[in-house]
């Protein structure tokens, strides 16, 4: 039998202390299509991009979980008062959710993030073959009464008939430990409570002979039959979830590499095969920290570059065209650049684009310099009064990535880094 | 540490321990912890229905300091120990007097409902300020609503709580209930090993 030390709170630490922190404006529902993989590994709070409030977040959070892990009095209401100081909040609360500094949304952040280190620990503990055997599966349970409580038992239904009931019983929640149902049940794809925000919800261990009425296990086995199922059953559940975790993060489609690298710039690095990975880094500031304005405030100070042949921008492109950026750096795209483009739907078109991306560097509007690649920040005017957003990153080795957006306001996402330069706009 | 309850092995349950190996005893208190986890959190649980008393909304104490905090910690061969990392949930099992932190000279204890659960330093609450009274011989933070007095905390430098005898299960449920388990898991290890 494996050692059985499960301090819930040790691991708990671990798993907060082991996140990446990472800042971004999207929102929970767009945070629901970054891979598992990714948020798993992430420590994050819907539409806050910036790192500094998320790694004091993180701070407070791992603090507190070490205060219950050692005895120590803590409780959420220090972490409110805490947070809205070093966030500088103003007097009053605004009550809404939305606010970073209000104090509904700081408390649901630390029960959320409490609430999942703990029942995070607490499932791989008892994933234990031995605990598993008397106390084979979970029961959803109300832990908490709600004025409007959500309809569990369609989601249930919804999650049970998604992994064809595998484990799981259609008329009463619950299911074996090991069951798919859990991770579908989720909102954030993981097999332990919560499952939503603010849910109430939670899970109780329910013993074997309550399973075995149930039909989810098998009455009779023989005993060493029985072990050995519990613990292939157990090393199983932990594998599909490692490996869960890992398939998610690898051959990214280029439409959400499209999508995440904007989103998150080179917080995340993709390998030659398209697997995705945080990229660890001191903390950058963004566009309100710098106390800029927001981008969807912006004029253009130039019409968007005419547009060229997409045969002769791809001959340019495998040639390689050099320009330089206001401060002197010079900047070359090449099969890179195209190669980036390379499974868009509009592939063929983009090459067209090449002027712009290089009046983008020579004339850009910013210019961020992140902890691998420098991104160019650029707004050009096009007939009847529509924008047209640029951005190119650039790294070091030579790798240039362009990017086309149509609203001004999604070049916000891509305005951080370490140093920020600004030319005037005229 | 605070402990609760030292001892839950009733004679019948010792004496099933001792009809097994090391190994053997190591999973049936394995197991008997869990289901005291079990019992100690079914137990939160019913508490937080209960409500507070103080009509405020909702804080889900007993959930959230309890019921979340609790765990089957350490097992050997000879004990199986549930925790409950949380020193609110001892103050309830213990009782005595609560004072304010180190730097600190008063506990402010909320008045109404919008002060519940949150530190005046948290800033929720505009426009905050000291009033005493020499004759109460008592300090409040209020507000000045628009000519009005309004009172959010009492300061005092320190309050005594009576302990709660129902923070945790009655001693004879949990060993009814552990007794019960060390039977039905009893033939299960012997058969497994």
């Amino acid at each position: 039998m494996p050692a059985l030390t499960t301090s819930p709170w040790d691991k708990a630490v671990s798993r907060l202390s082991d996140k990446t922190v990472v800042g971004s404006r999207l929102r929970s529902a767009e945070w629901a299509d970054v891979p598992l993989g990714l948020r798993e590994a992430s420590l994050f709070s819907a539409g806050v991009e910036n790192a500094r409030t998320l790694s004091v977040m993180r701070e407070k959070l791992l603090q507190g979980a070490q205060q219950i892990r050692d005895g120590t009095f803590v409780d959420r209401s220090r972490f409110v008062a805490d947070l809205r100081q070093h966030l500088g909040a103003a007097p009053g609360d605004s009550g809404n959710l939305a606010d970073i500094t209000s104090r509904k949304r700081l408390e649901l952040i630390w029960h959320f993030q409490m609430q999942d280190a703990h029942a995070h620990a607490t499932y791989k503990a008892d994933l234990d073959p031995n605990l598993l055997d008397a106390f084979p599966a979970y029961r959803l349970v109300r832990i908490e009464s709600r004025r409007v409580p959500r309809e569990w038992f369609s989601l249930w239904a919804a999650a049970g008939a998604s992994v064809n009931w595998v484990g799981a019983s259609r008329t009463v929640m619950v299911a074996l430990k090991t069951s798919p149902i859990w991770a579908a049940l989720s909102q954030f794809g993981r097999p332990w409570p919560p499952f939503r925000y603010g849910s109430g919800m939670g899970l109780e261990d329910v013993d074997r002979d309550e399973t075995e009425a149930l039909g989810l296990l098998p009455r009779g086995e023989s005993p060493a039959a029985r072990l050995q199922r519990l613990r292939e059953g157990s090393a199983a559940a932990q594998q599909d979830w490692n490996e869960g975790l890992r398939a998610s993060v690898k051959g990214i489609a280029p439409e959400m590499r499209d999508h995440l690298a904007l989103a998150f710039g080179d917080q995340v690095s993709f390998d030659a095969a398209g697997a995705v990975a945080w990229t660890r880094r001191t903390p950058y500031t963004d566009w309100q920290e710098q106390g800029l304005t927001s981008a969807k405030t912006w004029q253009p100070t130039e019409p968007m570059p005419a547009r060229i042949t997409p045969d002769e921008g791809r001959a340019q492109l495998e040639q390689g065209v050099t320009v330089r950026d206001p401060a002197g750096a010079e900047i070359t795209f090449d099969a890179s650049t195209l190669s980036h483009w390379q499974g868009y739907a509009d592939a063929p078109q983009r090459p067209a684009f090449l002027p712009a991306a290089l009046r983008a560097v020579e004339a850009p509007l910013e210019k961020w310099t992140q902890a691998t690649q420098d991104a160019y920040i650029a707004l050009f005017a096009r007939p009847q009064g529509v924008y047209r957003g640029v951005v190119v990153f650039a790294q070091p080795g030579g790798v240039v990535r362009t990017y086309f957006v149509k609203e001004p306001g999604a070049l916000d996402a891509a305005r951080k880094g370490v140093k920020v330069q600004s030319w005037p706009r005229s | 540490m605070i402990s609760g309850y030292q001892d839950l092995a009733t004679p019948r349950i010792k004496a099933i321990l001792e009809q097994l190996a090391p190994a053997q005893r190591k999973m049936m208190l394995a197991r008997l912890g869990k289901e005291l986890e079990r019992e100690i959190k079914a137990h939160f649980v019913k508490r937080d229905d209960e409500g507070n008393q103080s009509g405020f909304p909702r804080t889900h104490f007993w959930t959230r300091e309890g019921r979340n905090n609790t765990a089957l910690r350490d097992v050997t061969a000879d004990t199986a120990t549930v925790g409950i990392a949380s020193p609110q949930i001892a103050h309830k099992l213990t009782g005595g007097t609560i004072r304010p932190g180190p730097g600190r000279r008063f506990l402010a204890l909320p008045l109404r409902e919008e002060a519940a659960g949150v530190l005046p330093r948290a800033g929720t609450i505009p426009g905050l300020f000291v009033m005493r009274s020499k004759i109460l011989g008592t300090a409040w933070l209020a507000t000045n609503e628009g000519g009005a007095l309004r009172f959010y905390w009492r300061l005092t430098p320190s309050v005594d709580q009576a302990a709660d005898p129902r923070t945790l299960p009655p001693i004879d449920a949990l060993r009814a209930k552990l007794e019960a388990r060390a039977e039905t898991e009893l033939s299960r290890i012997v058969g497994q090993t």
